[in-house]
């Protein structure tokens, strides 16, 4: 017993504290960037209808319908459409800041207040890609987003100075525990569920027209009960075992290749906006750039790059 | 990192994962409803709650539904609008459109009603009105839904009505949960009759036989369907 509570603090701090990949955080901060930003842009047209006075949801009824504890820029400013306009086109400016690097710290938190601004204005339109961007966002504030492959580190570097490999890696930890607890938890309440038990939810997903319908299924699947048991008991097998297995050295690579494909499966079945992107994003923090990435960009130099 | 601030910086890990589980974890577990509870007001004011992810879950939603608004003018002449056909939709705006099912899934229940008459308002400041001078007299929301039938039912729902999910206008339940005269009172419910009182028949129709309903038998119809 003597030797437990150093080898669990010793865990504790190799867990926690271990230097993060910086070439996985800068990877993860460009995309992520650019995602909010995309994810954004494509509501150009729907800007004043989900955010302005002349919208479905105008600011007195937002207040309603958001949680009363629910901060947001626009409860102090005019809720007129200019507002609106205003909130989305900096968010994306800031995303984008983000992506390149420029004070990246600031902008993320910066963009964290936007994004929480956003949600609490129309909380009528939201799903899990908002939930998920905006907790990535929150704990990619404390990560050492910027040591390289920013603008941030250009100036260091024209400073003389160097980028700081020893900070503890805690909050990319937290990025790859959030990521994990969705994934997790999106199984645990399912378990009550009858439909995953009788293995007739995909039946049933399959035939939603509004989130369903969207790849082409052949109707032997499609139509096939067995088909549906099989993959409503494969996601809630998934669900409850990648989350675990995605920490372990020997099961990393599978569970994150097993979520990746997850994710992708269901984007190319399903109309879950950015969802899946977000998720992905999320796996992918779980990579080494030397031991997962880098030998990946070199088979694709190797097979790509001599043919053209 | 110097050993000084590390012991902060592990109560602040130990603070948010507690945060995490706290706000995240299904609320049927022992005690998490509790705790939930009790940290929602300073999560909800930080932004650092973790958000609903039932996704599909307990049970997958067996409602198909689209929202239909019916406009009466003041001369007597009557305009439609609605929620955009998802069946209709192209792979762009299939994209770009992946926030409506959400809202439109609210139309129409109790818990949203607050987002009734801001949707009454909005279809008629879109609205083109028929003639110069013309003005709206009357708007009544309604709701077309279509349960998806157990599988049991499936084929004898796809012989009959060809295609599963059928096209909307097919789609058997028709619920009015707005009526507004402009400068009124708005009825959550129909007032067919103009008394200014909300009709109950939307509970009679309810009660139709379930084996008249196409698509829809009888123990779909009495398990509800829907969550």
């Amino acid at each position: 017993m003597n030797g437990l509570w150093p080898r669990v603090v010793d865990g504790w701090t190799r867990f926690w504290h271990s230097p993060a990949d910086l070439r996985i955080v800068a990877a993860f901060r460009i995309a992520f960037g650019a995602l909010v930003a995309l994810h954004l842009l494509l509501q150009a047209e729907f800007v004043t209808l989900w955010w302005g006075r002349s919208g479905l949801v105008p600011l007195g009824v937002a207040q309603r319908i958001v949680d009363q504890d629910a901060p947001s820029l626009f409860w102090l400013l005019p809720g007129t459409d200019g507002v609106a306009w205003t909130v989305w086109g900096l968010t994306i400016v800031v995303a984008l800041l983000l992506s390149v690097g420029w004070h990246a710290r600031v902008q993320a938190a910066v963009l964290f207040v936007l994004l929480v601004s956003l949600h609490n204005r129309n909380s009528a339109i939201l799903d899990g890609e908002d939930g998920i961007a905006r907790l990535l966002c929150f704990f990619l504030i404390f990560t050492p987003l910027a040591e390289v492959w920013s603008l941030d580190a250009r100036r260091a570097a024209a400073k003389g100075i160097a980028p700081r490999t020893d900070d503890s890696g805690w909050a990319v930890r937290f990025l790859q525990i959030q990521t994990a607890f969705l994934f997790l938890v999106a199984g645990l309440e399912k378990m009550p569920g009858a439909d995953w038990h009788q293995g007739t939810a995909l039946y049933y997903t399959f035939r939603l027209d509004d989130l369903g319908g969207r790849g082409w299924v052949p109707d032997l699947i499609r139509d096939s009960l067995w088909a549906s048991t099989v993959m409503s008991w494969g996601t809630l097998v998934g669900e409850a075992l990648i989350p675990f297995g995605a920490f372990l050295r020997p099961t990393r690579r599978v569970c994150v290749a097993l979520a990746i494909g997850f994710h992708l499966a269901l984007e190319y079945l399903m109309n879950l906006y950015f969802f899946e992107w977000f998720m992905i994003l999320g796996w992918l923090t779980f990579l080494r750039w030397d031991e997962d990435v880098a030998p990946l960009l070199a088979w694709g130099r190797r097979t790509f790059g001599r043919n053209r | 990192m110097t050993p000084r601030r590390r012991p902060w910086l592990d109560l602040v890990i130990v603070v948010l994962l507690f945060v995490m589980a706290g706000t995240g974890l299904p609320t049927y577990l022992p005690g998490q409803k509790a705790v939930e509870d009790a940290l929602d007001p300073v999560v909800e004011a930080l932004g650092i709650g973790q958000a609903n992810w039932k996704l599909f879950a307990p049970n997958v939603d067996k409602s198909n539904g689209w929202v239909e608004a019916e406009i009466t003018w003041s001369d007597g002449s009557t305009s439609t609008w609605s929620t955009p056909d998802w069946q209709a939709r192209n792979a762009w705006e299939r994209l770009v459109q992946g926030r409506y099912p959400k809202i439109v899934g609210y139309y129409g229940s109790d818990n949203w009603k607050a987002l009734s008459l801001p949707l009454a308002r909005y279809v008629l400041r879109e609205a083109r009105p028929p003639a110069k001078g013309v003005k709206p007299e009357r708007i009544v929301l309604i709701r077309h839904d279509w349960l998806i039938p157990r599988p049991q039912r499936f084929e004898r729902a796809k012989a009959r009505l060809g295609r599963l999910p059928p096209p909307r206008d097919r789609y058997p339940q028709r619920k009015v949960f707005l009526t507004w005269t402009p400068g009124g009172k708005p009825l959550y419910g129909e007032d067919a009759d103009g008394d200014g009182e909300v009709d109950p028949k939307p509970e009679r129709r309810r009660k139709r036989p379930p084996e008249a309903v196409p698509g829809l038998g009888a123990q779909d119809a009495a398990a509800g369907g829907a969550e």
